[in-house]
């Protein structure tokens, strides 16, 4: 099947492989891609739509209009996460701005300032997508400096069918070449350490220059060369969940909930007609039974299906010879921060970066690069993920349990300093925003024993005055927005 | 022992803070103090006139200016009290190869497209043998510089004729001179004495004081050391380790000496690589400074004092003055209730300007984490995390300017040409090679445009490309290539020159010497 052109196998049924069929064929001039379609969904994969500011800037890159995928794809524009049941109080965990710095000075000093003074309102007040949420409402982000909603961004909540068909059908349109089968094995080179071909059940032979693994956690293509698993069940101990079918839904979508339970969390996602309902647990702390019967009554609906069993961590090396996984074939995480349609966009955007040159294969250099950044940005994905588990003030076995879990020392660090003086440090791969991270350690009851000097220095008269012009700013746009 | 009072920012005692060493580091720190955090400290300075300042004439980085407009310094007034010039980028002469000439500007090249930088393009274009020309002909910075042109960017910068930044260049004694105003304006009290010694505490080692030699002893709660190489309070009195450096940065030396300006007014630093090190020119408004920095195993001090003599362009201002350093840091530079600002923190030759740069991260790092009367092992972990990060950053691109050498004319050249290097620049070198890619870090200094500079004016070119500027047409290729050039030559010939845009608006005053 050789033309000249270097070919690339993407395997899978997926999103995650419409999206990297997409993506190459749109991006790289020259290249041949064929996708396999064994019509093995992953599950959790297709699921949950929520993304993050980053799809948009995937969409941006394949220069994939997003008011049209909206549109045709009956998606939804998401503004955050509500949580609830971790700590005392809800807080939103939006995209976004919370509150302008002043004389370079964060806004959250600011605010954990006028916080040790007294009342202060909750920090979620003075963000625009907490306030456009709490109304349900959406506006695009604006280009003029003054308005609230310049410091505005959003992700999509996808729904993901229909989403993986609109993408297959522009990936078409760029040449990609689909071909259905299952495989039935997988040939390795004399080594081993790289993949030769596939073979599929009807006997055909695949073989390519590069081989992406977008199946999902199975991960079965990459599974055939040297496989380290990194797994954080320590760290995250939510291993099962159960889903309901969409059901009409009442509530204008802008937002998800995500609530604390005894032995675990339920998540409520909103697509523009439906909502779907999420129950994840810890196998050690509750029985599948005991968890349907806690699902339907959180949902008011019955669980479909059986329990899908996570396991959550990472593959070392995610690109091995000429094999690279993507995706959740390369790290798996509960689905509590709309992290897996992200890390799909993120290793897309790295691997199209360190495409295989003229002379086809990649260097150890760009490998050890791409599997060093993805490690990194995976980490970070997991830390903040984390979070809530380590600050929580649930009084459950698992709770107790997962306060005192491994931390990394990354983690463990930034904690100790935030809690020391309210500062944030800067990481390499950061999947989050500053202020996404500010939002769940003030949400989840973290507050700095000291404060920044400089903010120390502002008079309180200015914070004020800066505090309220900001509620009103935010106040003047809903009621225009009524 | 009682846990710190709760601090709130309110009602917190003022720290007393003691500043060693009154040069460009000490009155910085002092003055950055005192501007910003009026209330929550009140500060000492101890310095001698008798033992005199390291500042040779000082080549900056763009940063200078966000430290003067955080301190409210007026700009004209600023530069025509210090002297100072404008400075766009480094210019590298003899670096690669003898009869080399680029220059690392403040800035980025090129325009690129769809999310692929520019130089894959203009790889790609070299490949193909298009008349690409040199990757500095598509920094407007590189061509103001090379028809000593100065304008300020427009303020809605990013674009093509936009892209740039600029520092100074400055006499560092004036800059400490005007500071001190700054700082004894704000309350700054400074004591002029010979330090001869610290007292500490017997149970946890704290600094307690430092000694003078009229004997008082100036109290306080934390400790700057600003005194330059000798490292008084780190080195000398909390005894931290010195990491050595210099097997990869071998230069230890530098002759400097001021002479006349000849000729126009460049708007950039010099670096002209020597037999056994390098030469900077760092034109001011009323005169050059010049300086050999080399390495002392592979030059005697007067040939190297000789060869400076030589090689400057106008009348000698004064008698060639030699400087002693080894390349290296402080394992910490905070210990105890003392952090280190500057020289005594660690040194890295001027190659790139970096020293003014060093000493603001350490005082921006100072100023958000001041402690209160008892250290938190969190901050001073912190701050040492923060100038570790920034030392080693720099430590490798300079190397990289070394390493990335075909020069094996003598033998200081053959030795640095030849040293193993460390493991991290060894990596990024590899990863450049393969396809222009350059790792970006959150944290620490010089980013992609500059790690392009140095890679591809020292003829470290990337074998390949990414792959998506494949995707232009040649033809759009060549025409996008030529519209740049025209646009950044239009845009610079409308801009004044370096001389009289300075005569305008900053000149020092009195007359040239």
């Amino acid at each position: 099947m050789s033309d000249g052109r270097r070919l690339v196998l993407v395997v899978g049924s997926g999103t995650a492989a419409a999206m990297a069929a997409t993506a190459i064929a749109r991006s790289l001039p020259d290249i041949r891609v064929v996708r396999l379609d064994d019509g093995e969904e992953d599950a959790l994969d297709e699921l949950l739509g929520a993304s993050r500011p980053s799809v948009r800037a995937f969409h941006g890159a394949l220069g994939v209009d997003e008011a049209e995928v909206v549109e045709r794809t009956r998606a939804s524009y998401r503004l955050g996460t509500r949580v609830s049941g971790w700590s005392d109080i809800p807080y939103f965990r939006g995209h976004g701005m919370y509150g302008e710095s002043v004389s370079g000075v964060s806004f959250h000093h600011l605010w954990l300032r006028a916080h040790s003074r007294g009342t202060v309102a909750p920090f979620d007040s003075f963000s625009i997508s907490a306030s456009l949420a709490s109304q349900s409402r959406f506006a695009a982000p604006s280009s003029q400096r003054e308005s609230p909603l310049a410091g505005l961004d959003y992700g999509l909540q996808l729904n993901l069918p229909a989403y993986a068909q609109a993408l297959r059908s522009l990936g078409r349109a760029a040449g990609v070449e689909e071909i259905h089968g299952n495989i039935a094995a997988i040939l390795q080179s004399s080594d081993g350490g790289c993949i030769r071909a596939l073979k599929l059940a009807d006997g055909r032979e695949l073989a390519a220059d590069l081989y992406i693994d977008a199946s999902g956690h199975a991960a079965g293509v990459r599974r055939a060369l040297p496989w380290r698993w990194i797994d954080w069940n320590a760290s995250l101990p939510v291993d099962r969940l159960l889903f309901s079918r969409p059901a009409a839904n009442q509530i204008p979508p802008v937002s998800d909930d995500l609530v604390a339970l005894a032995a675990g969390w339920r998540y409520e996602a909103r697509l523009q007609d439906a909502t779907v309902h999420l129950l994840a647990y810890s196998s050690a702390h509750e029985t599948d039974d005991q968890a349907r019967a806690t699902f339907h009554h959180a949902a008011g609906t019955a669980p479909r299906d059986q329990p899908v069993v996570l396991r959550q961590g990472r593959l070392e090396d995610p690109w091995a010879g000429n094999c690279v996984a993507i995706g959740s074939a390369a790290v798996s995480l509960e689905p509590s921060a709309a992290s897996s349609l992200h890390a799909v966009c993120r290793h897309l955007d790295r691997l199209i970066a360190c495409w295989p040159g003229h002379d086809s294969r990649a260097t150890p250099a760009e490998i050890a690069y791409f599997n060093r950044r993805t490690a990194l940005g995976s980490d970070r994905l997991r830390d903040f993920v984390q979070l809530p588990y380590l600050l929580n003030q649930r009084p459950e076995a698992l709770w107790r349990a997962a306060a005192a879990g491994p931390v990394s020392a990354e983690l463990a660090r930034d904690l100790a300093l935030f809690r020391e003086r309210g500062r944030l440090s800067i990481h390499d791969e950061d999947g989050f925003e500053r202020d996404e991270w500010l939002a769940s350690l003030i949400g989840l009851g973290v507050i700095p024993r000291r404060i920044d000097p400089v903010a120390a220095e502002l008079p309180m008269s200015k914070i004020q005055q800066r505090l309220e012009a900001i509620s009103t700013g935010l106040r003047q746009l809903m009621e225009t927005l009524q | 022992m009682s846990a710190p009072a709760h601090s709130n920012g309110d009602d917190v005692p003022r720290l007393r803070v003691v500043v060693v060493g009154g040069g460009t580091a000490g009155w910085m720190t002092a003055s950055a103090l005192a501007h910003v955090l009026p209330t929550r400290c009140s500060i000492v300075l101890v310095e001698s006139e008798a033992i005199g300042i390291v500042g040779v004439g000082e080549a900056t980085l763009p940063h200078i200016r966000a430290f003067n407009e955080r301190l409210g310094i007026d700009e004209s007034n600023f530069m025509a009290a210090t002297c100072a010039t404008y400075k766009l980028g480094i210019e590298f002469v003899d670096w690669g190869r003898i009869g080399d000439r680029y220059m690392h500007p403040f800035g980025s090249s090129g325009r690129g497209a769809g999310g692929v930088g520019f130089h894959h393009f203009w790889n790609r274009a070299c490949q193909l043998e298009l008349p690409a020309g040199q990757f500095g002909d598509y920094a407007i910075s590189v061509a103001m510089s090379r028809q000593c042109r100065f304008a300020p960017p427009a303020r809605q910068g990013g674009d093509l004729t936009t892209a740039y930044n600029y520092a100074y260049q400055f006499d560092a004694s004036l800059f400490a001179s005007y500071l001190r105003r700054i700082a004894e304006k704000q309350g700054v009290q400074r004591i002029e004495a010979r330090i001869v010694g610290a007292s500490q505490d017997a149970v946890n080692g704290n600094i307690t004081g430092v000694k003078l030699e009229d004997g008082r002893t100036i109290a306080g709660d934390f400790f700057i050391d600003a005194s330059g190489f000798r490292s008084l309070l780190l080195g000398e009195t909390l005894g931290e380790p010195f990491e050595d450096w210099s097997h990869w940065l071998p230069c230890d030396r530098a002759v400097a000496m001021p002479c006349r300006t000849e000729g126009a007014l460049s708007p950039f630093t010099s670096s002209i690589a020597m037999d056994a090190g390098w030469r900077w020119r760092i034109p001011l408004q009323h005169r050059t400074g010049n300086g050999y920095v080399h390495a002392s195993a592979f030059i005697e001090e007067q040939k190297a004092i000789d060869s400076l003599v030589a090689a400057v362009e106008g009348q000698p201002l004064a008698n060639p003055r030699v400087l002693r350093f080894k390349a290296g840091r402080r394992q910490r530079s905070w210990v105890r209730n003392c952090a280190a600002v500057g020289l005594s923190s660690g040194f890295l030759e001027p190659l790139e300007s970096t020293s003014i740069y060093l000493i603001q991260v350490a005082i921006t790092a100072l100023l958000e984490l001041l402690p209160d009367k008892e250290v938190s092992d969190v901050d001073r972990d912190e701050f040492n995390d923060l100038v570790a990060v920034e030392y080693d950053r720099i430590r490798d691109f300079l190397i990289l300017h070394y390493h990335a050498t075909r020069r094996r004319d003598t033998p200081f050249w053959n030795y640095v040409g030849t040293m193993p290097i460390p493991d991290s620049l060894a990596a990024k070198i590899a990863l450049f090679r393969a396809r222009g890619r350059v790792e970006p870090y959150a944290r620490g200094l010089f980013l992609e445009p500059s790690w392009l500079a140095v890679y591809l004016g020292q003829h470290v070119v990337p074998r390949d490309y990414d792959r998506r500027a494949d995707g232009m047409p040649l033809d759009r290729l060549d025409i996008a290539l030529r519209r740049m050039r025209v646009e950044i030559d239009q845009a610079v010939e409308h801009m004044p020159d370096h001389a009289d845009y300075i005569a305008s608006y900053c000149a020092m005053a009195g007359e040239r010497p």
